[in-house]
């Protein structure tokens, strides 16, 4: 299955693997002109590789994105997450590798490219060993699918976590004993020892970077905006696997730092402003001219993004699986769509948007299933929505001339 | 329970999860929706086109339907579409959601307790649309409708295979039992007991094709399109099992009656819901794998025919697993997947290639 050809496939699979490559890619990012948050999440994202990859100190435990970084953390479990890294490998020009090796499976091309992305990188061996995988039935059922896919054909233990659509006390009962039930799971099958405090110390943590994600929030009201959408694009992996480590902290710390003097030294990172909007689902994650067009040439500003959200309360340390559990339960994509129009309503007034974009990744029924709807209710409080249909893996499913043109008129519209 | 059954609203349903006999016993008439719309250009204007295709058929029927013989309906959250649906649903189509009823994945003890739970809830959101009390009397009798129903499909379908049924005849019963009132369908089945117990083998219309022809595992979402059941027995090859919502998915164990309290009898429908035969949505791949073999196995099938619907993803996602098992233990598989209930050309084509390469096999 694997390409022996292909030099890119060989050489990272051995920088991943090899503790020195790690050090070379290490090296090579600090020397390059990044943002300061930038260089934090490379570390992390480092140091998460050498767990999963160089390292057998530590159990890896393939997860889709929803759930709770905090538990892994506070369990001593490295986490990898198959949807993220699948990004990561869109951005350094990689998923045509994995969309094809994922033909080569039998994947039928009509489902999500994230996903379909992901196998093929798997048998295509870039991504780390699996010790056990979990997932969460919410949001998107093919996370969930694939991950049970994956460790079934790995021979690992999966385990589902059923996460009710209402957001209720029972809801919340029922989610927090099967994360009893999935620590119970894992001490078995990983040989974890479960300490309270430790898992309590990484609620503390995670509530640390909550504060300072949320100043950075705050900050981003401005106008003008001090930072560009696009550069955002990569806030759903850290929101979902950096809370609970140390990382987190010092991620946001110096993304707030950074947002904060941007506004003080009158240096937006986007200098024509025209029109604020609001960015729903995710953006591509390879370098595309869909945005810098929007950005530099129209002078759309995407003030805020829906997945940069924080969407879940201040944990409680003293009850951290339920804490856990509700923060499951509360994800604003899961339920009713009303739950994730009242939000983006609230979030376009915060941020003063004229206009929200909906990009709608190729084979998210989640998120375009229910578009007609979410359109109308913003067009209720008038707030136009431009619905624009691509996809964030696969270049080749970007048709630019035909975007480019609705972004056009959309803006014209707004001004 | 006649008093309650008679004129009861009809609320229809777009899961096999939902215990029938639950609604039953509020005075409802539970009846599992099926797409009547042709194409479902109608549902297009609200739902995308790379969305499951049952899911558009579904919507664009009761969109074209200017009298629907439906009052009310149930969601469940079965999965991305269905979710989805509920949410296009509540805004654009003029039949009342009258519950949502939400459905674990998994079958351990919590979750059925929960189930149970959830159960309860749903009867009180039925009993402040209908007026109707949920009463252990009630609810006792509605499982024994339902049960009886279980036992007459059960030996209608050892008549289907032992082949003194037709496949189209016994799929039209199943639906009819899934589709009607509960007791006016089980006198319509019984009829058809009788009628088989009563003739010889040799006077009942007997399947034309022989033990000896391929026979073939079926697997969809709500069940096989009746085209491509009637392509495949026209070839000479037989349908011997169907895994889907309208067979071998529903529940088909006898659910027990005797509960003395509601709570006893909402955790023996739960159970018996959870733990039927695992669907895709249960994410219990090894569990789903071994049934499907197992079924193949002690039908005998030579052969399997996915008939999914386009952009439906759990089944989709699950269908490199299924094919590489059961292509292990030498049985090949072919994935249609459909836009609708009409056969193209071109499935007709790759179903009579499926076929011939079999026979050569």
């Amino acid at each position: 299955m694997n390409d022996p050809k292909d030099v890119r496939i060989r050489l990272l699979s051995w920088l991943l693997r090899s503790p020195l490559g790690l050090r070379l890619v290490q090296a090579l990012l600090a020397g390059r002109p990044q943002k300061p948050h930038h260089h934090v999440s490379a570390d992390f994202f480092l140091e998460m590789a050498r767990a999963a990859y160089a390292s057998r100190t530590r159990p890896v435990v393939w997860s889709n994105i929803f759930v709770p970084s905090e538990l892994f953390w506070g369990l001593g479990i490295v986490p990898f997450f198959p949807e993220t890294w699948a990004g990561l490998a869109a951005s350094m020009g990689l998923s045509a590798l994995g969309v094809s090796q994922a033909a080569a499976l039998g994947y039928p091309v009509d489902l999500c490219t994230v996903h379909r992305s992901a196998a093929g990188l798997r048998v295509s061996r870039l991504f780390p060993r699996m010790d056990a995988v979990v997932a969460t039935s919410h949001t998107c059922d093919l996370a969930s699918q694939m991950l049970s896919n994956f460790a079934h054909a790995e021979g690992k233990p999966f385990f589902l976590l059923d996460v009710p659509q209402r957001e209720n006390k029972e809801a919340v009962d029922y989610s927090t004993a099967q994360l009893q039930r999935l620590i119970e799971h894992w001490c078995e099958t990983l040989g974890i020892v479960f300490d309270l405090d430790r898992l309590r110390h990484a609620l503390h943590l995670s509530n640390k970077a909550r504060t300072l994600a949320l100043e950075v929030a705050m900050l981003r009201e401005a106008q003008p905006a001090p930072l560009r959408g696009s550069g955002m694009r990569d806030q759903l992996g850290m929101l979902t696997a950096m809370f609970g480590h140390p990382s987190g902290i010092r991620y946001y710390q110096t993304l707030r730092d950074y947002t904060r003097q941007r506004i003080t030294s009158s240096q937006p990172e986007q200098t024509l402003q025209r029109v604020r909007l609001y960015w729903m689902h995710l953006m591509p994650y390879f370098e595309s001219e869909l945005l810098s067009h929007l950005e530099d040439d129209l002078g759309g500003v995407v003030a805020w993004e829906e997945v940069s959200t924080i969407w879940w309360d201040e944990l409680d340390e003293r009850d951290p699986l339920r804490s856990l559990a509700r923060k499951m339960v509360s994800l604003f994509f899961n339920g009713p769509i009303q739950r994730r129009a009242e939000m983006a309503l609230r979030l376009i007034q915060r941020y003063h948007c004229q206009g929200a974009i909906h990009f709608s990744h190729w084979g998210c029924r989640q998120s375009a299933g229910a578009l007609h709807v979410l359109r109308a209710r913003l067009r209720q409080e008038g707030v136009p929505l431009l619905i624009l249909d691509g996809d964030c893996i696969d270049p080749s499913n970007l048709q630019l001339g035909p975007l480019h043109t609705r972004l056009e008129a959309f803006i014209e519209m707004l001004l | 329970m006649k008093a309650y059954t008679d004129n009861g609203p009809t609320v229809g349903l777009f899961s096999s999860f939902v215990p029938r006999e639950l609604l039953f016993a509020l005075g409802c008439v539970p009846v599992r929706v099926f797409p009547t719309a042709t194409k479902p250009t109608l549902a297009e204007m609200y739902l995308p086109r790379n969305f499951c295709a049952l899911t558009r058929n579904l919507l664009a029927s009761f969109l074209e339907e200017e009298r629907p013989r439906i009052q009310a309906v149930i969601f469940t959250d079965d999965d991305d579409s269905s979710r989805r649906l509920r949410d296009v649903w509540a805004e654009y189509v003029p039949v009342p959601i009258w519950g949502y009823l939400e459905v674990p994945r998994t079958n351990d003890s919590l979750a059925i307790r929960r189930f149970a739970s959830l159960l309860a809830d749903l009867s009180r959101e039925i009993e402040s649309h209908t007026g109707n009390k949920l009463t252990v009397g009630h609810l006792r009798s509605a499982i024994a409708v339902y049960n009886e129903q279980r036992h007459l499909l059960e030996s209608l379908k050892a008549s289907w295979l032992r082949g003194n049924l037709p496949t189209l005849l016994y799929r039209n019963l199943r639906r009819l039992a899934l589709t009607e009132h509960p007791q006016r369908a089980n006198e319509a089945l019984q009829h058809q007991v009788n009628a088989m117990s009563a003739s010889m083998p040799s006077e009942v219309q007997v399947n034309k094709a022989t033990d000896a022809g391929t026979r073939l595992l079926l697997i969809a979402e709500l069940a096989t399109p009746t085209s491509v059941v009637r392509q495949i027995e026209s070839t000479g090859a037989r349908v011997v099992t169907e895994v889907s919502d309208l067979d071998e998915l529903s529940v088909a164990q006898q659910v027990p009656e005797k509960g003395e309290t509601l709570e006893d009898l909402l955790a023996s429908l739960a159970e018996a819901h959870l733990t039927k035969p695992p669907a895709p949505r249960t994410r219990a791949i090894r569990r789903r794998l071994d049934y499907l073999a197992q079924l193949a196995r002690d039908r005998g099938a030579h052969a399997v025919i996915c008939a999914y619907s386009k952009f439906c993803d759990l089944p989709l996602a699950e269908y490199p697993l299924l094919q590489a098992e059961m292509e292990r233990v030498g049985i090949p598989v072919l994935l249609l997947e459909l836009e609708d209930e009409v056969l193209s050309g071109q499935h007709r084509t790759r179903i009579e290639a499926f076929l011939e390469m079999i026979r050569h096999k």
